[in-house]
């Protein structure tokens, strides 16, 4: 930086650079690297504050005011250091530049279609399927299930839950080949049997096995020796609820040199100090991996974990989020309908932190959407931010 | 392989800006380059190559379209346009089926009959009714085009007649016409009924209106105007909702012209039109050129700031810069989708020509079936005929592949290539040995964002705006 005072400069501050503001402080945060700068004084904020207003357009004259402001000068040169902004001699231009800051513009966005009469909040809303889950018993009959399947697009993921006890499965599974539906099924480690698997042994299913704890070693063996005679690609998903859970599930995973896994965290109502202990984040969590402004983006237009997804009960109602109220039922609705009333009057694909203390912090929209577990506990964030950071 | 990083030529305040992939567009130092004497953006270059930028990058727009896209296409499509007549009341000189072109039907004033389309109706009411739609309750326009479509108004009667009379769960229908409005004062009630969406051709004033002219040569202006007011009085809030204006550019007219008619007379911001310059016939390019006027032409102007800031997205310049700041910002998602998945590499198909049908389906008053009434009807994809509906989704495919493989040669070169806008159907020789007017190798292509850095320059205050108001497709 150019001490002469006569020098004037454009400040701004890069596009991969997302700016958050808090009730009492800003966050700016490369999406490049993870780096953040957090900002607390006042005149520093209203510097940010100012790039935004629209006749500045991203970029803001600095005179010899702010030059010589020892504070402002070592906020430059960390923003700099860190290439997340610049300064540049206004004698290289011959007029003001602009910056097209970041601004999440989603042209379908739910409430900008409900504002214009000549477009629809049901545009393009089946491309937004990606995966059912169909819980089974069997109050309903596979003809029913496969008309409702055959309504889904061809990109959708399939995901069946407590198939082996559904009487009518060799009609929906011959449905299931045909249409050649890309299927996970869900089962518990005690259902593995020659003869169930014997029904799968075709590449459009995978296998994901359930382990709650305390797990039966003795079946779990069994289930293990049934599998390594098949070729169904199968993930292991531990459902832990403690510490003790969490280790056994070392030890499984050790004895079976299994690779692909997934620990899923399971809210008991009694296990609280669990999830506070390891659960809940930390602002090192928040910043340990890098996010890039898309994803920051799509955190601010919809929930990243149900977004996309529903569940089909035994019943055939239908729910984006098990938590959340029926949309419909597949013996009365069709699939566009209950996309529709999701996408229109849901809670599930477009729950956001849109609520305090969320609507305070400046990890907002860098921490992960809400899930399941800030309904099960019933607190809108489980972190152990301080509030109005 | 072209590089995903480009510098910006100045702009006219001698800014330079740098443009990466699809989502970064930056206001930068001059000396940030690799070989910079500066230490300091020495280093910033080499930490945005880390990143990921100044790297080269394979061509994605190689996508070929298979049968599966025109026919989901026709399923979810927007527009259902009829060529009603190919008969007209007027004899507008520079009328696309008029003296100029080439690349049309032979007009015999002929008029499309209801049991002509009925083939249509059963078809397109099999799919919606039994294949799985992409939307919900979103709405199909069904449009009447000419000719001018008044003079067949048995036929719009019977249509209008048979789409109330649907019943396709989550489709819901609005109807909209092109008209020169000689013929409004006749039919204005069941228009304004039926909450049809109207887009009146008027040129300006009554000089400007000249090339609008009946077969005697009398220009149209005072009937048309005639029937606006009566329009305007009878159903003021149809007229407010309903009603639009659109003008054509040429050497009779100006862009402030015609503003300052239309929006003084009627409260309106029309849209202007330039002529289409392809499809010209041979023996008339010099006297289309003397009609031709460009958009650009508005820059001449004294006051075209205040005109251009009062058209807004009716301005081609809008328009131009809006689309730029769509596809380079990184800040816009057509759909949730968008934002959700990373499509950095998603592959797209050459130019940006629409998919067949993903629009609009044209009937013309022949039966043929276009994916647009903007192109030559020899391009026609398909006819109605007493058998039926012929639209072979294979052969579609197949022929738009061919076109594509015809420019991929250049495409594959071309900056412009990832965000490209050019129809292929307004591409000379398509399918044979074309040349693409549109094509952009890395130094067209640093002026085009430097010219649309300068806009935005000019129109920061905007920018907001935009982001907040502006919807496009």
């Amino acid at each position: 930086m150019n001490n002469n005072t006569s020098s004037q400069y454009w400040f701004t501050i890069e596009p991969y650079v997302y700016v958050s503001v808090g009730k009492n402080a800003a966050l700016l945060y490369n999406t490049l690297d993870g780096n953040t700068i957090p900002v607390k004084q006042q005149k520093i904020r209203k510097l940010i504050g100012d790039l935004y207003r629209k006749d500045n357009c991203g970029v803001i004259l600095l005179t010899g005011n702010h030059i010589d402001d020892k504070d402002m000068q070592s906020f430059i040169i960390d923003l700099r250091n860190k290439f997340m902004g610049d300064i540049i001699d206004t004698s290289l231009s011959s007029g003001k530049p602009v910056q097209l800051m970041p601004k999440l513009n989603l042209q379908t966005d739910i409430k900008r279609l409900k504002q214009d009469e000549f477009r629809s909040t049901g545009e393009h809303i089946m491309q937004y399927l990606q995966e059912t889950t169909v819980h089974f018993d069997n109050k309903i009959n596979a003809d029913t299930y496969c008309k409702f399947l055959s309504q889904i697009p061809r990109w959708n993921k399939l995901r069946l839950v407590n198939l082996w006890d559904y009487e009518q499965r060799n009609t929906l599974m011959n449905f299931l080949i045909l249409s050649s539906v890309m299927t996970v099924i869900i089962t518990p480690y005690d259902k593995i049997t020659v003869q169930n698997l014997s029904l799968i042994n075709i590449d459009i299913f995978k296998l994901h096995i359930i382990i709650d704890f305390p797990a039966d070693m003795q079946q779990l063996h069994e289930a293990w020796t049934v599998l390594s005679g098949q070729k169904c690609p199968a993930q292991f998903v531990f459902k832990i609820a403690s510490d003790k859970d969490y280790e056994q599930s070392e030890i499984i995973i050790d004895q079976y040199n299994i690779k692909d896994y997934k620990l899923e965290p399971v809210y008991t109502g009694n296990n609280l100090s669990f999830f506070e202990k390891n659960i809940f984040l930390t602002e090192e969590d928040i910043l340990s991996e890098p996010l890039s402004m898309r994803e920051i983006f799509a955190r601010q237009a919809l929930n990243t974990f149900d977004f996309g997804k529903i569940h089909v009960m035994s019943n055939g109602d239908v729910h984006a989020n098990l938590n959340q109220p029926v949309l419909g039922n597949i013996n009365t609705h069709n699939i566009q309908e209950i996309v529709y009333k999701e996408m229109n009057e849901g809670k599930s694909w477009l729950r956001i932190r849109d609520q305090k203390p969320c609507t305070d912090c400046i990890y907002q929209y860098l921490c992960p959407s809400p899930s399941n577990y800030e309904i099960a506990i019933g607190k809108p964030n489980l972190c152990h931010v301080v509030e109005n950071k | 392989m072209i590089e995903t990083s480009v510098f910006s030529s100045p702009t006219k305040n001698r800014n330079t800006y740098l443009l990466s992939g699809h989502s970064y567009l930056s206001f930068i130092h001059p000396a940030l380059k690799e070989d910079s004497e500066d230490e300091y953006y020495r280093k910033k270059y080499q930490y945005l190559k880390s990143k990921g930028f100044f790297k080269d990058q394979e061509c994605f727009n190689n996508l070929r379209i298979n049968p599966h896209f025109v026919k989901d296409s026709i399923v979810n499509m927007t527009q259902l346009v009829f060529e009603v007549t190919d008969a007209c009341n007027l004899k507008c000189k520079y009328c696309a089926y008029g003296e100029f072109y080439e690349d049309y039907d032979v007009r015999y004033s002929k008029k499309l009959r209801t049991e002509q389309v009925k083939p249509l109706f059963d078809y397109l009411s099999d799919l919606w009714e039994n294949e799985s739609a992409e939307s919900y309750n979103k709405t199909t326009y069904i449009s009447f085009y000419g000719g001018e479509p008044l003079l067949n108004m048995s036929f719009i009667k019977d249509v209008v007649g048979y789409i109330n009379s649907l019943n396709i769960r989550g489709k819901l229908f609005r109807y909209t016409m092109t008209t020169n409005a000689v013929l409004l004062d006749k039919y204005m009630d069941y228009l304004a009924k039926h909450k049809f969406m109207i887009l009146i051709s008027l040129d300006g004033n009554s000089e400007n209106n000249e090339y609008r002219v009946d077969f005697n040569g009398k220009n149209s202006f005072d009937r048309i105007i005639k029937n606006v007011d009566l329009l305007k009085k009878k159903y003021p809030d149809y007229f407010e909702k309903h009603v639009r204006f659109n003008s054509v550019l040429h050497n009779k007219n100006t862009v402030a012209g015609i503003y300052d008619f239309i929006h003084s007379k009627y409260s309106k911001i029309p849209s202007i039109s330039e002529l289409n310059n392809s499809g010209i016939r041979a023996d008339k390019v010099a006297e289309f050129g003397r009609l031709y006027r460009s958009s650009e032409s508005l820059y001449q102007e004294e006051n075209y700031k205040e005109i251009e800031r009062e058209l807004f997205m009716n301005a081609y310049s809008y328009k131009d810069a809006v689309m730029f700041l769509h596809q380079y910002t990184g800040h816009v998602f057509k759909t949730y989708n968008g934002v959700l998945i990373d499509k950095k590499y998603k592959k797209t198909v050459p130019t940006g020509t629409c998919i067949p049908f993903s629009k609009k389906i044209f009937v013309t008053v022949n039966g043929k079936i276009l994916p647009c009434e903007r192109i030559g009807q020899q391009f026609s994809l398909g006819k109605i005929s007493e058998e039926g509906v012929e639209i072979d989704y294979d052969a579609v495919a197949e022929k738009y592949n061919k076109y594509y493989d015809s420019l991929e040669n250049q495409c594959s070169k071309c900056y412009r290539a990832p965000s490209c806008v050019q129809c292929l159907f307004y591409i000379h020789d398509i399918g044979n040995k074309p040349i693409c007017h549109g094509f952009m190798d890395r130094s067209v292509f640093s002026k085009y964002i430097a010219a649309n850095m300068t806009f935005w320059e000019e129109h920061a205050e905007d920018y907001q705006k935009v982001m907040d108001e502006v919807i496009i497709n």
